[in-house]
């Protein structure tokens, strides 16, 4: 029993140092005597508005950060910033929630019971940075440093730079994983293949028809908002019309002019249809046949463009649109009423994303979109399917000797996987680590990542990443504790994006780079620091210092350095107006059009390739003469893209479409003899999944989407989103349905060749026969109260736990079902192919 | 001269008024210490002499006998695990903030309540180091902020600056009542549901004093009203 009278003689025993100059407040002035005259509520709250930047999703909108009191009350679209015109979406909205999140991870931990057993102590960043650094220099003393794998999710811009450029390169290791085959690797290998370097920016303001396959891009796209705000004034104004192809009725869909639905993963034989008719009705006269000139379809890369013409319509003739019906379920006559739509509108702006691309050969049916951009004349032209703009920052490249890097062959998947993964296949990173023949890493850290949740076939996950035979060594940075965190050895504590400097440079809708800058709202809480002031803090320890302070001067450099931002008045222009574009700038089109000077290509360190009319540069391709450049060719060495000059077409050398990650020519290559040089078609055709044709008359294909108000894996820890979205009942097509007895709110059992889940239906014609639909971001068994949906169980009463209605109904997360197969040609993780059977439960 | 002054002139009085708010402070700062981090070894030793030994046993603290009995390592790894699953997590975890914690609060990190607090404090003159990585409302900043208003009451007693000594016991009520006194009970429940060790009988201590404070301070102040200084 306490007792009361007593109590001060603690107090006379225990004379501790609080008072003696070792407390954490200290007395600014005399105590005053009176209060109330400092602070009154209504002057004493001070908002400062802040420009900074987004960080939810990849399109990383510039903000306003308001802060009142040192909390961070209100995020805001930047209405200064020709991509966003000030929108900003539910998700960067709810971004406050990042920084106010009561489950946030405020300090170093290690862990101390086994590994995933929850058991952890705070341990200064000291004691944290002397243990990793201490493994990082023994593998770099053994001269083995690509036993350290280091695997992100979000890494763009300023961090990347520095993270990876700067500080990885330096330290040697070159085993780097990166999470672009579960977003869109199909798209861009699609896309690499075609024109080069990836990224298409959709020219909605100066469209008239947007035909668009599979991209969601009112709820979830990459460039989201910049471009959807584009599209909703242009629906708006009613001058514009939309179809969009989709196995749902996605809010994109619902708002478009037309929803065409089609079934899983046959948009491609769609698309070829469409070109079929195309051609065949001599629609691409015109724009269409212009554009000619600058695409490769037949193996001779000087072809006429009759000759072009009449590849194309042999190629064609096969996919008719009663063939296509067969395959899609869409009317041979809507197809044709739609090829001549997009051929006549003039422009006419073709998208797509992962309803069309995340399946087996889905770079494929990208190429078939760009045949049919191609075809029709909207590639790179006002109102069509743009290459992407984005900001050139210049920026410090940190000491002059990288060491050469060396690397484990674990990030393109498993032997076989992947024809051309040249954006890795992530998915399949750890069952390389677990099949152990290419090498395992010692350490293997992750950052703004989240491998167990993010990737298909969960338990595998689970399973490698527990076992420390497999990964010795595991440390996650993130500010948040989440399914993958609590598998880790250490936790690095890093700052949301509310916290944190970068410069940013995403594409612009506009085709006018905009440059942009984050900057701290507030300072970071507890402990928390920016993982790129951590690497700069590593690099120093490990004896390669990179000549950078933290990641403000970073930006500071960046500002200084990059032309346009300087003349705008550098990092104070920046820090008080967030973003800059050049008012004169006119928006940028046809770049493949540009004649090069002779200046350009007449020097001794370039020559002309016979076989592809290539020009290039055989001192950047790491040759020692042209006789030796002329003898090897162009397309058979070893990454002459980086070494592209020009495309010459006939007699003119042009910019062409310059190559990125392939050796192809400088054409719009619809036909790639790097294709077929793996075995597959040189011009897109038609394969379906070998799943779909083995399919017994009761199987159903599970397909995944997004919503307008979470990302994919790291947002469901915000309220405000998690509040507006939890749950995800599987949709299901009431005549699907009714053959299995089912009804709307049933529970059912999907199961998979890889498990089951158990879940509740909604019956809506919003989905087509035969198709499963269950959305991402849901059924988190961690990062913190929102997500899970837990009541912690310490705190069953908090203010916050008692209000989440929630509880005990956060959805279901597809991916224990999903397998982590890759498109056979860029690895993709083939999302919306996954077979399944649905009973009730 | 009146009599009452006489009184709290009375250098007995004076000193006994002075110590008892010294010795506020300092069982204040004692559980500031306690919940600011994980106790060092010198903190343990401390704890462990022979005076505060018997002082917390007069108090009725009832730590287990292994709190005195095992090594200094053992003991501080384990108060070290203890209070990291206790008050940081990572995931389910007590939070030590205000904003977190007060019934009907925001229950958000970093909260309106937390920008109050902040105020509260810098109107009384006082504002978090800098270098310390600590937001305002957390427990240990709470009552370390108490702890350095009492500290001030004894100086301004000794001094006799009675008008200093009023203000002191006034901001402190003003805190208890609006702030630390509203959730500290909730905490230490908490606390005690989870560990029935040391952090769950300091957490019962901390409340426990806390409670008691309002009306003693409200008697001090009376005292000194009575007495007309």
């Amino acid at each position: 029993m306490l007792n009361r009278r007593n109590f001060l003689k603690l107090g006379a025993a225990a004379p501790f140092a609080v008072l003696a100059g070792g407390g954490a407040l200290h007395q600014a002035r005399a105590l005053p005597l009176h209060g109330g005259k400092d602070f009154s509520p209504k002057t004493g709250k001070e908002r400062i508005a802040v420009p900074s930047a987004c960080w939810q999703c990849v399109t990383r909108c510039p903000n306003i950060s308001y802060v009142e009191d040192g909390r961070l009350v209100k995020i805001e679209g930047q209405p200064d910033s020709i991509r966003s015109h000030g929108v900003m979406c539910a998700k960067g909205q709810g971004g406050i929630n990042q920084f106010s999140d009561p489950d946030r991870i405020l300090y170093p931990m290690k862990r101390v019971g086994k590994r995933g057993e929850g058991k952890w102590k705070r341990i200064s960043w000291d004691e944290a940075l002397d243990e990793l650094t201490a493994r990082l220099q023994k593998l770099r003393d053994e001269g083995t440093p690509e036993k350290f794998m280091f695997h992100y999710g979000r890494m763009k811009a300023s961090h990347s730079k520095l993270i990876k450029s700067l500080f990885l390169e330096n330290y040697g290791t070159g085993t780097i994983g990166n999470h672009t085959a579960i977003c869109e690797a199909a798209k861009w290998t699609g896309q690499e293949m075609t024109w080069g370097g990836h990224y298409d920016n959709w020219d909605f303001d100066n469209t008239r028809f947007v035909l668009n396959f599979g991209s969601n891009v009112l709820e979830a796209h990459t460039n989201h908002i910049p471009v959807s705000h584009r599209l909703i004034a242009r629906m708006a104004k009613g001058d514009i019309r939309m179809v969009t192809f989709d196995v749902r009725l996605s809010n994109t869909a619902a708002k478009s002019s037309e929803w065409v639905p089609v079934k899983p993963g046959t948009d491609r034989a769609v698309v070829l249809a469409m070109c079929n008719v195309i051609m065949s009705e001599d629609l691409y006269k015109g724009e269409g046949e212009a554009f000619l000139k600058f695409v490769r379809a037949t193996p001779n890369v000087n072809a006429t463009v009759a000759e072009k013409i009449d590849a194309l319509k042999a190629h064609l003739a096969e996919f008719t649109p009663e063939w296509a019906e067969g395959i899609s379920g869409v009317p041979a006559d809507t197809i044709i009423r739609l090829a001549r739509e997009t051929a006549m509108a003039k422009p006419a702006c073709i998208i797509s994303y992962r309803g069309a691309v995340a399946h087996h050969h889905g770079a494929d049916t990208e190429r078939a979109i760009q045949m049919l951009a191609s075809i029709t004349g909207n590639v790179d032209n006002p109102g069509g399917r743009c290459k992407a703009v984005g900001a050139k920052w210049k920026y410090p490249k940190g000491p002059e000797n990288k060491p050469k890097s060396r690397k484990l062959k674990i990030v393109d998947g498993v032997p076989g996987a992947a024809k051309m993964p040249t954006h890795h296949v992530s998915h399949q990173t750890l069952k390389m680590i677990k099949d152990g023949s290419a090498g395992r890493p010692d350490i293997y850290m992750w950052y703004c990542y989240t491998p167990v949740y993010a990737n298909g076939e969960v338990q595998e996950n689970i399973d490698i990443m527990k076992d420390e035979s497999l990964i010795p060594y595991s440390v996650c940075v993130n500010p948040f504790y989440d399914e993958s965190a609590a598998l880790a050895d250490l936790i690095l504590p890093d700052t949301p994006y509310t916290e944190r400097w970068g410069w940013e440079d995403m594409v612009s809708p506009a085709q006018i780079p905009e440059y942009y800058i984050r900057q701290p709202a507030v300072k970071p809480l507890g402990e928390s620091r920016d993982f790129a002031d951590v690497c700069i803090e590593l690099a120093e320890r490990l004896g390669f210092p990179l000549g950078i302070k933290d990641h403000e001067e970073f930006v500071r450099l960046s500002c200084e350095m990059t032309p346009d931002v300087k003349a705008a008045g550098g990092f104070d222009y920046m820090k008080s107006h967030g973003v800059y574009h050049d008012p004169k700038a006119k928006p940028k089109f046809f770049s493949y059009m540009k004649k090069l000077p002779a200046s350009a290509y007449e020097k001794d360190t370039v020559v002309k390739d016979p076989e592809t009319g290539v020009y290039w540069d055989w001192k950047k391709a790491h040759l020692d003469s042209a006789e030796e450049a002329l003898l090897k060719g162009y397309t058979h060495t070893k990454k002459s893209y980086a070494a592209y000059v020009g495309q010459e077409i006939d007699g003119v050398v042009y910019s062409g479409f310059k190559p990125d990650k392939l050796n192809k020519t400088g054409y719009m290559e619809l036909y790639s003899d790097l294709v077929s040089s793996k075995g597959l078609p040189a011009l897109p055709s038609w394969a379906a999944a070998p799943e779909h044709e083995a399919m017994a008359s009761d199987d159903l294909i599970l397909t995944t989407y997004k919503v307008a108000t979470q990302i994919h894996s790291r947002s469901a820890n915000c309220k405000y989103l998690t509040e507006i979205t939890h749950d995800n009942p599987a949709w299901i097509n009431p005549a699907t349905a009714q053959g299995r007895g089912l009804k709307d709110g049933d529970s059912v059992k999907v199961t998979s060749e890889f498990g089951e889940i158990m879940t509740k239906i909604r019956v809506t014609p919003g989905i087509v026969p035969g198709a499963l639909a269950i959305s991402h971001h849901c059924g988190h068994w961690e990062y913190g109260r929102y997500a899970s949906g837990k009541k912690a169980p310490m705190s069953t009463d908090e203010p916050d736990s008692a209000r989440i209605w929630w509880k005990g109904n956060n959805g279901v997360h597809p991916n224990w079902i999903i397998g982590n197969k890759a498109d056979p040609m860029s690895g993709q993780l083939r999302w919306m192919d996954t077979v399944v059977k649905v009973q009730k439960a | 001269m009146d009599a009452k002054l006489n009184n709290m002139s009375d250098p007995y009085q004076k000193e006994e008024l002075a110590r008892t708010a010294q010795e506020r402070s300092q069982l204040l700062g004692l559980l500031a210490t306690v919940f600011r981090t994980e106790p060092s070894a010198e903190f343990i030793l401390r704890l462990r002499s022979a005076e505060m030994r018997q002082a917390l046993e007069a108090a009725g603290v009832s730590l287990e006998d292994a709190f005195f009995t095992q090594s200094i390592e053992t003991l501080s790894e384990r108060l070290a695990e203890d209070f990291t699953r206790l008050f940081l997590g990572p995931g389910h975890h007590i939070s030590p903030h205000e904003s977190i914690q007060l019934k009907r609060g925001s229950g958000i990190l970093w909260g309106e309540e937390t920008g109050v607090v902040k105020r509260f404090m810098a109107e009384a003159g006082f504002e978090l180091d800098e270098n310390v990585a600590a937001i305002p409302d957390h427990i240990f900043v709470e009552l370390e902020f108490l702890s350095h208003l009492a500290d001030q009451e004894a100086t301004a007693i000794q001094m006799g600056e009675w008008e200093r000594v009023r203000a002191a016991l006034n901001w402190q009520h003003r805190f208890i009542s609006d702030h630390l006194g509203k959730w500290i009970g909730l905490f230490a429940a908490r606390v005690q549901e989870q560990d029935s060790g040391y952090y769950a009988a300091m957490a019962e201590l901390a409340s426990a004093f806390l409670s008691g404070q309002k009306s003693e301070i409200l008697q001090r102040l009376r005292l000194i009203n009575e007495q007309g200084v």
